[in-house]
C-alpha cells in the first residue's frame, strides 16, 4: 500500500518537473532578439547587402525560432519528418552523452550527425556544438570547429536558401538553457578562460582557440579587438609554421592592424614623399637665399673712390629672392660683387638647367643697379659727413652693373611643406658664382668700371 | 675701352650660357601604377566585420576610406553609393566594413540666423580586391 502510494507521489512529481521544464520558459522571442542585436548602432549599416549571410547567421538564425511553448514543442515533434528520426535520435543521444559527461560517445555522435549534413539541412548547428564543447571540456574538438566555422563563413554557396535545421527537440532546449546562464555583456571567452588554459591541448591550439572564440567580438568592442590583434600577432610570431598562421595573418591579424584612414594617409604620404619629389623637379616655387661667406676679385676699378676720405663697407649678407616657374626664373637680389664697398639691387632672370633629389643649377642674368657703402674716414663739415659716419652712393640709373652668374644649390633636406601632401620645403646649401662688369659713374664720390668675379657660399630655403 | 670690355664680357655670358644649356634635361616622373578601375555595372559585395569578422583568403587590400557628410552625403544610402563608386575606380569589388558610427553634424543657414543639426552616418572601411584563381595581380 506504501509503496503503491509513494510511486503514485513519484510519478506525480516527475510529471510536475517535466511540466515545468515545458512551461516554466522565459520568452525566447525577446532573448532571441538580445542576441540579434549587434552591440555597436548599426542599423545603418544592416541595410547593405552582406555577404555569406545564410553562413553568419547559422547559429544566430537558430536561436530565432518561435517561442517554445511545450504546446509548440509537442507540435514540432508531431510535425517532424520520419526520415529526421534518426538524426533526432542521435541527437536525444547525444544529450544523454553531456549529461553522463561521455566525451567520446558525444565525439562519436557528432560525427555522425555531421555526415547527416545536406545543402539543404544542418543536423546540428556551430552554437549547439560550442554549448557541448564547453560543457564537456572538449577544446581540441572545439577549436576544430571553430575552424571550420570561420574558414567556410564566407562560402555563399554553401547552404541552399531554404535551409532549415535540427531544432525543437531536447538537445536544442538544453543548448539555450546554458546561453541563458551565460553573461551576455562579455565574449564567452572570459567565462572559459582558466579551463582552456588548463586542457590538455598544445599552447599553440590553445592560443588558436583564444583568438577563434574573441572574433565574434572583434569589431564590436576595441578593447577585444586590441586583444584579437595581440593573441594573433604573437601566434604569427611564436607558430608561423603552424599550417592555420598564414590563414590568421591575412584574414584575422592584417584587417585588425589595419590603420584608421587619417594614419594612413601619413604613411602614404611618407611613402610618397620621394615620388612626390620627383614629380615636382623643374616646376614652380619660391626661394630665398642668404648668402655669409663673400669673396671675388675686380679687374679695373683703378682709384674708384678716396681712400683717404673713405673706407669701403660690404654688407653682412647678400639676399636673392627668386620665383621659379617651370624651369624658368626671375629673381631679386642685393649683391656684393667681390669688390670691397660695391653692392648692387638688381632684377634678373634665368633658367634651372639642372634639378634633381639633392642638386639643383640655376643660372641667370641680371641688370642691376650698383653703388657703394663708403665709411667716412674722418671729418668733411663742408659735406656734413663725420668720422664714422656710413653712407650709401649711387643705386641710380647713371651706374649699371650686368652679373651672368650661375647658383648651385645642394638641398640636404626636402621635407613636407607642413600638413601637406603634395608642397615641399628644400633648405639647401648654395653657393652662387658669377661675374659682373660694373660702371659707376657717380663722380661726386667714386668713379670706375671694371669686371668682377665673385662667389658667395649660404643657406637657402626654397617652398615648392 | 669701356666698349670693348663690355663686349666681351657679353660674348662670354653667351658662351656660357650655350654651355650650361647643354646640360639641361627634363623633369621626370615615375608613378607607382595603380590597379585598373572596374566597369560601373561590375558587381561590389559588402562584408560588415562585427557580423563575419573575417576577409577571404584569395582578397587583396586596396586602402580604407572613411566617408563623412561631403562624401556622399549624410544618410547611409548615400555614402554606399558613394564606397561602390570608389571601389570599382580603385579596382576593388569587395568592401569590408570596419565600423559604422552615427555623428551630429551642425550647419548654419544663411546670414547665421540658424543652426541645424543632424545625424549622420559614417563609414570606416577597406576596399579589397577579390577575384578569386589568381586575378588580384595588377
Amino acid at each position: 500500500m506504501k509503496t503503491s502510494l509513494l510511486q503514485c507521489v513519484l510519478f506525480l512529481f516527475v510529471c510536475v518537473v517535466f511540466a515545468q521544464e515545458n512551461t516554466g520558459k522565459p520568452d525566447f522571442s525577446s532573448f532571441e532578439k538580445s542576441l540579434m542585436e549587434p552591440q555597436s548602432s548599426s542599423s545603418d549599416a544592416e541595410k547593405a547587402p552582406v555577404e555569406s549571410e545564410s553562413a553568419s547567421d547559422a547559429f544566430e538564425r537558430s536561436l530565432m525560432a518561435s517561442d517554445s511553448t511545450s504546446s509548440d514543442f509537442e507540435k514540432s515533434l508531431m510535425e517532424r519528418p520520419s526520415e529526421l528520426e534518426p538524426i533526432y535520435k542521435l541527437r536525444e543521444n547525444l544529450l544523454s552523452a553531456i549529461k553522463s559527461k561521455d566525451t567520446v560517445t558525444a565525439s562519436n555522435i557528432i560525427s555522425q550527425l555531421s555526415e547527416h549534413e545536406t545543402r539543404s539541412f544542418v543536423p546540428i548547428q556551430y552554437m549547439e556544438l560550442e554549448v557541448v564543447y564547453i560543457e564537456m571540456n572538449m577544446y581540441g574538438h572545439f577549436l576544430d570547429m571553430l575552424l571550420k566555422y570561420y574558414k567556410t563563413l564566407l562560402d555563399s554557396n554553401r547552404y541552399d536558401e531554404n535551409l532549415t535545421f535540427a531544432s525543437e527537440d531536447g538537445l536544442a532546449l538544453y543548448v539555450k538553457n546554458q546561453i541563458m546562464q551565460r553573461d551576455t555583456t562579455r565574449n564567452v571567452f572570459f567565462a572559459i578562460s582558466n579551463k582552456i588554459n588548463y586542457a590538455r591541448i598544445s599552447m599553440s591550439k590553445k592560443l588558436k582557440l583564444e583568438i577563434l572564440l574573441l572574433l565574434r567580438d572583434a569589431y564590436r568592442d576595441e578593447n577585444v579587438g586590441s586583444l584579437v590583434r595581440d593573441k594573433a600577432s604573437r601566434f604569427v610570431k611564436e607558430y608561423g609554421d603552424d599550417p592555420d598562421a598564414a590563414w590568421i595573418k591575412k584574414c584575422i591579424l592584417d584587417p585588425l592592424s589595419r590603420k584608421s584612414p587619417r594614419e594612413l594617409a601619413l604613411i602614404e604620404r611618407a611613402e610618397r614623399h620621394e615620388d612626390v619629389i620627383e614629380e615636382k623637379l623643374y616646376t614652380g616655387g619660391f626661394g630665398m637665399n642668404l648668402f655669409f661667406i663673400k669673396g671675388g676679385f675686380g679687374l679695373g676699378f683703378d682709384r674708384l673712390y678716396r681712400s683717404d676720405l673713405y673706407e669701403p663697407v660690404n654688407p653682412f649678407v647678400n639676399l636673392e629672392l627668386y620665383f621659379q616657374i617651370g624651369p624658368f626664373t626671375t629673381l631679386l637680389e642685393m649683391l656684393n660683387h667681390g669688390v670691397n664697398g660695391v653692392t648692387s639691387f638688381g632684377l634678373g632672370l634665368g633658367l634651372v638647367v639642372y634639378d634633381s633629389r639633392y642638386f639643383k643649377v640655376r643660372p641667370y642674368i641680371e641688370y642691376a643697379l650698383p653703388g657703394m657703402d663708403l665709411k667716412v674716414k674722418k671729418d668733411n663739415r663742408v659735406e656734413h659727413l663725420y668720422a664714422g659716419d656710413d653712407e650709401m652712393y649711387g643705386f641710380s640709373e647713371e651706374n649699371r652693373a650686368f652679373v651672368a652668374a650661375v647658383n648651385v644649390d645642394y638641398k640636404f633636406g626636402t621635407p613636407y611643406f607642413f600638413g601637406s601632401r603634395s608642397k615641399l620645403t628644400s633648405f639647401s646649401i648654395s653657393g652662387k658664382f658669377g661675374v659682373s662688369y660694373i660702371n659707376l659713374e657717380d663722380s661726386d664720390h667714386f668713379s670706375g668700371s671694371g669686371v668682377s668675379f665673385f662667389f658667395d657660399i649660404g643657406l637657402g630655403i626654397y617652398l615648392w | 675701352m669701356r666698349c670693348t670690355l663690355l663686349t666681351k664680357f657679353l660674348a662670354f655670358v653667351m658662351f656660357a650660357a650655350i654651355l650650361l644649356s647643354g646640360c639641361a634635361s627634363s623633369g621626370k616622373s615615375v608613378k607607382k601604377e595603380k590597379r585598373p578601375p572596374l566597369p560601373e555595372d561590375t558587381p561590389v559585395s559588402f562584408i560588415y566585420a562585427p557580423m563575419t569578422p573575417i576577409i577571404p583568403e584569395t582578397s587583396e587590400y586596396i586602402t580604407s576610406i572613411e566617408t563623412n557628410a561631403a562624401s556622399g552625403g549624410c544618410e547611409a544610402e548615400g555614402a554606399i553609393k558613394y564606397l561602390e563608386r570608389q571601389a570599382r575606380a580603385r579596382g576593388a569589388n569587395l568592401i569590408f566594413v570596419r565600423r559604422v558610427d552615427k555623428y551630429i553634424t551642425e550647419y548654419t543657414g544663411v546670414y547665421g540666423m540658424s543652426t541645424t543639426t543632424r545625424t549622420c552616418t559614417k563609414f570606416l572601411v577597406d576596399l579589397l580586391a577579390n577575384f578569386p584563381g589568381g586575378k588580384n595581380e595588377n
